[in-house]
């Protein structure tokens, strides 16, 4: 290496916050640094921050080098090798990875060792990604603000009083100071999109079936989605590439074939009409975060695009219709932990004392609800008025957004109805932190994608804009975020 | 219209999805019960009786074939329970007179 | 009092795959260490999810439509939820208000004439893990967890143990013949559960209760429990009570009952769509497909037997009785125009045939395609039946191609009218008193004797007609 390439690496290293999959990518093919180098780095990184951010619930840094090590070697002797092969990234701690602890952010999980390996986790391993650690979470997605954790609160490394988002807060944050290039979080009512709205990066929700949910610990089965958070556009696109994808462990992943989104990223967007739902843009939003939100939109006036007005009559009931069915799902995939086969086992006389006394003492507050709520909604002389009722707004919510799309190409919103909150500033009242999900939560039911782009900052605090398409269409998003990203 | 829960409902329902409270858990989420389930009520200013509820995947038919593969060895099963199995067996304490 | 005894009965059938409903392990588990057979689908793993077996849905539409369901072509599974060691997921994928088959109906035949049991409904679950329970612990292996089952229901049709045990035999003939299950009741591939009430004789209405009486593992212990309920039930409304509707299960082989502890009032299963698994949409193609598939099923075989072959109805109840010995036979007649070759070649494949396999001699290099060449022999009066007896236990035993044997002039069977009047002579002359007695009437059944003598002389190789003839003539009968 010369003067100049060890000056380069030097800042590149000491900029992990900002580096990107492309960047790195190329780096690492030039051989300019090494796979084991960019994982030292980031395990250093991790070392020294996270203690003040607590995004890790576990450090995989045996595993990581041992990839790292295989990815040099096999540079070394001349194999071509994905963009992603080298790159350090983390996952959400629902993500199955044998052999390592996998918690769900639950503390009955807290020791739970993987049998298995979560599909999008062999995906990204058989592209040569490292995986550097498990990131922290609202036990089993419930939450908006990584504060429900078992393993304590995730904290905003832009302000570390402020809360990252949740539920993949974990995931947010981690990227935010630079441990790890990208990770993939786990959406099912804005769980990827707040916490990448609250971190100031880009967060995708697929289509519902668009990535196999094969070791995804399930919240709401009819709403879970993987998705990939990360820096850039391209980066995201470039994920979405590599872990989409029919699976035959996932009987709900779809056939459709996988488009080349890396390469749909520049198209033009001259004449595409934009919907702006009147719904979310009410008194209720906050007004720093309109203001981002319509500089956004003057942006995308700049580069050609028709604004439209449209409504989305149903909004107001999005919320309780998501909450109703998804905690009913909820409850019934909770089930399972009985202590039994794995996690943790109470004491108790007979085997239903040790079931009550397991998950009377494990699960927190906020799964008690939830388990206690959706059990009610799907019991006998109830199920008609909760469940079922709830089902039904869900088709109406439906319809909403295939109106909206016959007159637009493409819906814009506010990621999230307010700027970051302070840790512990919405924990007395679990309706509130519930109601932080408004703008996010009309989403999953109906199963269309939607993306957060960083739009700006308030007050020091990043704010997110959220994108929306039909079904399918990622690849219209990732052009929206990426041209907007780059104008 | 609010609606009302007995802590008799909240015990009932703890009962049926095998969660142990405390009368004061019970207090707490039966009150928690009672906001939530107002919250929810708005669903109920829509009329839903001619909508037919569609799936959430276009999907149907999704299969797979009957050939044997992917099974897990025993040590893996039982990894989590490794220190209390018994010959393979994951045991459980039984219900007295529990009849199978 | 007299009471009419009302009896649903509910069957759980294991049905015939190598892989389990819902994952790739092996179904075949029986006799393997325990939980060696799972996966995180049927282990309840946090993130796993199920995909339906193809092979296990066509079974189980074809079960439906042997019993002449009609089939619900948009069908679905749902989540039945409750909590049992045994349960891993803490629910169990079943069928709740679309279950594949539907409405369909079988027609028993009893000793005085015939009854039609209706089935209520036909569905696709996946089986349990198994306890053991030892002392305080009870120990679970999931080997069984996921197994495809196929739960039939039927009306309260049955109104007494001998219409179960018909129903139940010939459910289980059937699952056999049609390949849907081997229904081995000793591996627990067949279960029984049963409802059953007492009724004053001649009432219509159904009783206002009704005793479930689960895990019933055999057709004998079903009779039993039957017995054993009908008496205790009668006590109770002799004395003027009504029985508990609950639950009971089995204490012993004898069929005694006891009540198990309740649960909770009711269970409640909160049934919902299972939001894993999309719908399943059968085409009118397939189901004509399945309907195709489905072999000829043992009652419509026998009544074939009976009307094309004119066997009466115990020859065709035992070659059909099994479907591997109705294959064999099957495989034996085939191409055989001759009726009276097939039904002569029918009687000693009961008589001789299966005589000597129920003695337990080994038959693996006896092949049953050449019985019809045996007793064509018999036929064609080329050597005696008793010749034919020796040349099928020879060939039984030793195996090999018995034509060689047949064809020896060892056995054939003396026409030379000759050879047999010389026979008859020496005999004859070698018996005077037996002559005598037969000439003078003193003893009439002396010729047999001396037929006898004759036959043994010519060492069983002539036609006992031809040689009584023979006799009669010398004798100046």
């Amino acid at each position: 290496m010369d003067i100049s390439q060890l000056h380069q690496y030097l800042m590149i290293m000491s900029n992990l916050k900002d580096l990107t999959i492309s960047q790195a990518s190329k780096l690492l093919e030039k051989k300019e640094i090494s796979a084991v180098e960019l994982t030292n780095e980031t395990l250093s990184l991790i070392d020294s921050e996270d203690k003040d951010i607590n995004a890790f619930i576990t450090i995989t840094k045996e595993k990581a080098l041992e990839q790292a090590k295989e990815i040099d070697s096999k540079r070394n002797l001349g194999e071509k090798l994905s963009k992603l092969a080298g790159i350090p990234y983390s996952l959400k701690d629902v993500y199955q990875v044998k052999g390592i602890k996998t918690t769900a952010g639950s503390k009955i999980l807290e020791n739970y060792q993987s049998q298995y390996d979560a599909t999008v986790y062999a995906k990204l391993s058989k592209s040569g990604a490292v995986l550097i650690g498990k990131t922290n979470c609202d036990p089993f997605g419930f939450g908006s603000s990584t504060e429900n954790s078992a393993f304590g609160a995730t904290h905003n490394p832009i302000n570390k009083d402020y809360v990252p988002g949740g539920s993949s807060g974990g995931s947010g944050a981690a990227i935010a100071y630079g441990a790890g290039l990208f990770s993939i979080g786990e959406d099912t009512g804005g769980s990827i999109r707040c916490p990448a709205s609250f971190c100031g990066i880009f967060g995708l929700k697929p289509t519902y079936g668009r990535v196999s949910r094969y070791g995804s610990i399930a919240y709401a089965s009819s709403y879970d989605c993987v998705g990939p958070m990360a820096k850039t556009a391209e980066d995201t696109a470039l994920l979405l590439e590599v872990i989409a994808g029919q699976d035959e462990h996932d009987a709900t992943s779809s056939p459709n074939n996988v488009p080349r989104y890396t390469e749909t990223l520049t198209q033009s967007l001259e004449g595409k009409v934009i919907g702006l739902p009147k719904e979310y843009f009410t008194d209720a939003l906050d007004p720093e975060v309109r203001q981002i939100i319509m500089l956004a939109v003057d942006k995308y006036k700049s580069l050609g695009c028709i604004i439209k007005d449209i409504s989305l009559p149903y909004t107001k009931y999005s919320v309780a219709a998501y909450y109703v069915v998804g905690i009913s799902e909820a409850s019934s995939n909770l089930a399972r932990y009985d202590g039994v086969r794995y996690g943790f086992r109470a004491e108790g006389n007979d085997w239903k004392e040790i079931y009550m006394n397991t998950r009377g003492q494990a699960f927190t507050d906020e799964e008690k609800r939830r388990v206690l709520v959706g059990t009610y909604a799907l019991s006998s002389g109830y199920a008609d008025q909760y469940y079922k009722k709830a089902q039904k707004v869900r088709q109406l919510l439906r319809q909403d957004f295939q109106r909206a799309f016959t007159e637009v190409d493409i819906i814009l919103t506010p990621t999230m109805p307010v700027l970051p909150f302070k840790i512990g500033e919405k924990t007395d009242d679990p309706l509130k932190l519930w109601l932080v999900d408004a703008f996010t939560t009309a989403i999953n039911p109906v199963g269309v994608p939607a993306m957060s782009v960083p739009a700006g900052n308030s007050k020091g605090l990043p704010v997110g804009m959220q994108l929306i398409t039909p079904h399918f269409e990622e690849g219209k998003l990732l052009n929206f975020a990426h041209q907007f990203e780059t104008a | 219209m609010t609606k009302k829960v007995t802590n008799e409902e909240v015990a009932k329902i703890a009962n049926l999805a095998m969660i142990a409270l405390t009368p004061e858990e019970i207090e707490k989420y039966r009150k928690q019960f009672e906001a939530i389930l107002e919250y929810v009520d708005i669903l109920n200013e829509i009329d839903t009786n001619s909508i037919e509820v569609e799936n959430h995947t276009e999907l149907k038919n999704i299969f797979k074939e009957d050939i044997v593969k992917d099974e897990l060895s025993q040590k893996d099963a039982l990894i989590n329970r490794e220190k209390i199995a018994i010959n393979g067996y994951f045991p459980i304490t039984s219900v007295f007179n529990d009849n199978e | 009092m007299n009471y009419e005894i009302v009896i649903g009965l509910e069957v759980h059938v294991q049905s015939k795959t190598k892989s389990k409903i819902f994952c790739h392990c092996s179904s075949e588990y029986f006799g393997a260490d325990a939980n060696s057979h799972t996966c995180p689908v049927c282990l309840g793993l946090p993130g796993a999810l199920p995909v339906p077996n193809k092979y296990a849905i066509d079974l189980c539409v074809k079960l439906a439509l042997a019993l002449n369901c009609s089939i619900n072509k948009r069908t679905k599974f749902d989540r039945k939820s409750y909590f049992y060691p045994d349960l891993s997921k803490g629910y169990q994928i079943s069928q709740y208000d679309l279950p594949i088959g539907f409405e369909g109906q079988i027609k028993l035949t009893l000793k005085d004439g015939e009854k039609t049991i209706h089935i209520k409904r036909i569905h696709q679950e996946e089986d349990t893990g198994k306890s053991i329970h030892n002392g305080m612990t009870t120990l679970l292996d999931y080997n069984k967890s996921g197994v495809a089952l196929i739960e039939i229901v039927t009306e309260p049709d049955f109104n007494s143990a001998e219409e179960v045990k018909i129903f139940a035999d010939n459910l289980r003939q059937t699952v056999r013949y049609l390949d849907i299950s081997d229904a081995d009741m000793e591996k627990g591939q067949m279960r029984f559960e049963l409802n059953m009430s007492l009724r004053p004789v001649g009432q219509q209405e159904l009783p206002r209760y009704k005793v479930e009486i689960k895990n019933i593992g055999s057709i004998s212990v079903l009779e039993k429990v039957i017995e054993t309920e009908v008496i205790r039930q009668s006590e109770i409304l002799d004395a003027g009570q009504v029985p508990d509707q609950e639950t009971r299960g089995l204490v012993n082989m004898n069929g005694k009952t006891r009540s198990q502890r309740k649960k909770e009032s009711e269970s409640d299963y909160r049934y919902f769509p299972e939001p894993d698994i999309p719908v399943l949409e059968f085409s009118d193609r397939y189901i004509t497909e399945m309907r195709e598939s489905l072999s000829e099923l043992p009652d419509a075989r026998r009544v074939r037997y009976m009307n094309d072959y004119g066997f009466d109805l115990y020859m065709s109840s035992v070659i059909t009785a099994d479907k591997d010995v109705a294959t064999q036979f099957e495989n034996m007649i085939f191409g055989i125009e001759d009726k009276n070759l097939i039904k002569e070649s029918a009687k000693w494949f009961i008589g001789e045939n299966l005589a000597m396999r129920a003695k337990g001699i080994p038959h693996e290099n006896f092949s049953t395609l050449w019985l019809p060449l045996i007793v064509k022999g018999i036929i064609e009066k080329r050597y005696t039946k008793e010749t034919a007896v020796e040349i099928f236990r020879e060939a039984f035993i030793k195996g090999g191609d018995p034509s060689v044997t047949i064809q020896s002039t060892q056995f054939a069977i003396v026409n030379d009218s000759n050879v047999i009047d010389v026979a008859v002579a020496k005999i004859i002359s070698a018996n005077e008193k037996a002559v005598t007695d037969f000439q003078s009437g003193k003893n009439p059944n002396a010729i047999m004797f001396i037929i006898g003598q004759v036959m043994k002389e010519l060492k069983g190789k002539a036609d006992i007609s031809v040689i009584r003839a023979s006799v009669e003539k010398l004798l100046g009968v």
